[in-house]
């Protein structure tokens, strides 16, 4: 038990970034790809499902501004239950999210992401620069948009 | 003394070993992640609905430009949990390894194939849910042709009121089962096909199950449609005698405002007449767990119209959903849900009074095997869900305002050609939030929902027709109102009042209880020390009662007059 905690420790203390895993994933219009192709300089990433409140309100905000970003990639990871794709589909024709090379939806139907991220409960927002997580957030009240709007500005102009 | 020696001399070459280790990873690796995150929670109440659990979850990535291998570890250490049983020590783990067109997983394996149909695993904590299987899988991805190869074992747990020492927290029943399967997906441009084939082995006593699924995906201009239909032979006590299958048929069509959606299930794995339809433990060749296939079931945001859920009836249920949605200026969008289903088909009693098999008939009276009735012998539900949603013109406030009809008949007790007796539940619920930014420190959100709900039994003898009502009055008036505000991200206050004029509530031993009136009452303050690290303190009552994630439900008990303190930290 020492040793395993020992481990940890040192392991911890040499390797404390943490980068972005290169999963292979499913989007929503049927494409394959690499998680790490979708992110840019910086990205957004948000574990979301069509019956979470918070993460719809999250992902009403942060569409307001976006699209301010030429160098912002926006990762949706959808959490809903594989049966749910077509009303996924719905929603994001409804609420017309700006899909375009910037803007994707992952379809997380294995968990495997949500797993790997630990993203239950969601919502869960990550920030990554240079495809390393910069900042983490759970949950979402509105104005923490405003924070998530910072940081990406902060990080441009750095 | 030389023993001491050699014990200190011992455990200095393991520590230089040990932090050698990670040096000589971060030669091979490009890229090494490690990232943790640690759940703490604790609650006590006058009722006894007291828990203590921690959760530890760890995460390794080693990358390089060729492979990735990952790492997870979860430590359980809770005494007792909020729901489930005791666990202290490992919880899950896994290990991968990546390429770029396959990969191989080792521990706890969760897959979905044909949207559920025949495959969906899911670990909801929550609801003490888990079909996850502990094994093996292989992947292999290239040129659009994917195959996955699944090996292992699954540990399932139920509570069930058919076995003894029922609790609505902790399981009585319990599966295990031995599975393999293999799947395969073409994808084309335009076009996705797949097949599936899954052996499952029922540990507990020999059963053998085989699905088989094919499906079929097809992408058009404005929209696209799915089919999927999966047979499963069961082989029970030896003998091959039972044979169910399953069909769903998903379509969506967009125009420029407007989204139609179209699904349509059939499934018929298990037929049971109403006095077994519910016995989980001796209906082995019901529908498996490890399916959980499409349902027809509207997964709400609010309080009241979640605990007001449809139970799923994955065995024998034909059913429609039909969706339309629209959209607005200011990200405002309209939904109109209607879901119709029922099994299918309805239940009669002889003149032994033994259970027999009727048609469902349409509403010309005709026979139909297809489509889902209002016949009351054959469990009909209907609920109509509309919400309008969105945001003013300064974007400052979110408001969502729905009406849902819900109408379910969950039990047949009696259907002879002079007596029918049939319990049901039917209710309409007005809900209503808004969320108001008041400027860059305050934010306020006010949630209001009504509910006027009838719950008894459908009575008829000899042409007269009657209901009575299972609490003493006609019907049950549900209020629930919630007033949260957030101060500057940091702090967030919450008040919730809840109230009913009668109250259905399940006590430990899983007989019923009426209560004439009741009220809950609660206070919450958290408060976030950055976007890492954050604490819940909540003083007060919930109310009881259905709980469902995704479609899978579970009676959660209520939490009287206590404490709970959740605290939640991420670290690298």
């Amino acid at each position: 038990m020492k040793k395993i905690i020992i481990f940890f420790l040192v392991f911890q203390n040499i390797f404390s970034q943490d980068n972005l895993p290169n999963f292979s994933v499913k989007l929503l219009n049927n494409q394959s790809s690499n998680l790490v192709s979708l992110t840019n300089e910086i990205s957004l990433i948000s574990f979301w499902a069509t019956w979470c409140l918070p993460c719809i309100k999250e992902i009403d905000k942060i569409n307001t501004f976006v699209k301010d970003y030429d160098n912002l990639s926006v990762i949706l990871i959808n959490t809903d239950k594989a049966g749910e794709i077509a009303k996924v589909k719905r929603f994001v024709k409804t609420k017309r999210f700006p899909l375009d090379n910037n803007y994707h939806i992952i379809m997380d139907y294995n968990q495997k992401l949500s797993r790997s991220f630990n993203a239950q409960p969601i919502p869960l927002t990550l920030i990554t620069k240079n495809n390393r997580i910069i900042y983490r957030k759970r949950g979402f009240n509105v104005g923490d948009e405003i924070e998530i709007k910072n940081i990406i500005e902060q990080e441009i102009i750095e | 003394m030389m023993r001491l020696k050699l014990k200190i001399l011992l455990s200095r070459k393991s520590l230089n070993k040990i932090t050698l280790f990670p040096f000589f990873l971060s030669l091979l690796f490009s890229q090494i992640s490690f990232v943790n995150e640690l759940e703490a929670r604790y609650g006590t109440s006058e009722n006894e609905y007291n828990y203590s659990e921690i959760f530890f979850d760890s995460r390794l990535i080693l990358q390089n430009t060729d492979f990735m291998i990952e790492g997870l570890l979860s430590i359980e250490q809770s005494s007792p949990p909020e729901i489930g049983l005791d666990e202290k020590g490992l919880r899950k783990f896994s290990l991968t390894y990546y390429t770029d067109y396959w990969s191989v997983e080792l521990g706890d394996i969760y897959q979905t194939w044909g949207r559920g149909l025949i495959l969906n695993q899911a670990d909801y904590q929550n609801l003490d849910f888990d079909t996850g299987s502990r094994g093996f899988n292989f992947m292999w991805n290239k040129n659009n042709h994917s195959i996955n190869f699944i090996y292992g074992d699954t540990s399932i747990s139920h509570s069930t009121t058919v076995l003894g020492n029922y609790n609505t927290r902790s399981p009585n029943y319990f599966i295990n089962q031995s599975i393999y399967g293999l799947d395969y997906t073409r994808s084309l441009n335009n076009l996705n096909y797949g097949i599936s084939l899954l052996s499952i082995e029922n540990e507990n006593n020999s059963n053998k199950h085989l699905l088989t699924n094919l499906r079929f995906e097809k992408f058009y201009n404005r929209g696209e449609m799915y089919f999927s239909f999966a047979h499963k032979e069961s082989e029970i006590n030896t003998q091959k005698n039972d044979r169910g299958n399953g069909f769903y048929f998903s379509n969506i069509n967009f125009s420029d405002k407007w989204t139609f959606v179209t699904n349509y299930r059939r499934y018929r794995f298990d037929i049971q007449n109403p006095v077994n339809k519910g016995n989980i433990v001796n209906n082995h060749a019901r529908a498996l767990d490890l399916q959980q296939s499409p349902t027809g079931y509207y997964q709400h945001n609010f309080k009241l119209l979640s605990r007001n859920s449809k139970q799923v009836n994955l065995n024998d249920e034909v059913g429609i959903e039909l969706e339309l949605a629209r959209s607005f200026k200011n990200s405002n969008t309209l939904v109109i849900n209607y879901i119709k289903s029922s099994s299918t088909t309805g239940w009669h009693f002889d003149e032994n009074s033994d259970w027999q098999r009727e048609p469902l008939t349409t509403t010309f009276g005709t026979s139909n095997s297809l489509f889902p009735t209002n016949d009351k012998d054959s469990y009909p539900y209907d609920e109509i869900f509309i919400e309008l949603n969105g945001y003013d013109k300064s974007q400052n406030i979110f408001y969502s305002i729905g009406f849902d009809f819900f109408y379910d008949t969950f039990a047949v007790l009696n259907n002879s050609d002079t007596r029918e007796a049939f319990e049901f539940n039917k209710a309409i619920t007005l809900p209503l939030l808004v969320n108001i930014s008041l400027n860059e420190i305050w934010n306020i959100e006010m949630q209001i929902e009504m509910q006027r709900a009838q719950k008894g039994f459908e009575l008829k003898n000899e042409n007269q027709s009657s209901f009575s009502s299972i609490f003493n009055k006609k019907y049950q008036y549900n209020n629930y109102l919630s007033i949260s505000a957030n101060f500057k991200q940091k702090w967030t206050f919450s008040l919730s009042h809840e109230r009913t004029n009668a109250d259905e509530s399940l006590i430990g031993d899983g007989s019923d209880i009426i209560d004439l009136s009741n009220s809950w009452n609660s206070f919450s303050i958290g408060y976030k020390f950055d976007s890492d690290d954050s604490l819940q303190v909540f003083y007060g009552s919930l109310r009881g009662g259905l709980d469902c994630t995704n479609g899978v439900c579970r009676y959660i008990q209520s939490f009287d007059d206590g404490l709970r303190i959740d605290y939640t930290s991420n670290f690298n």
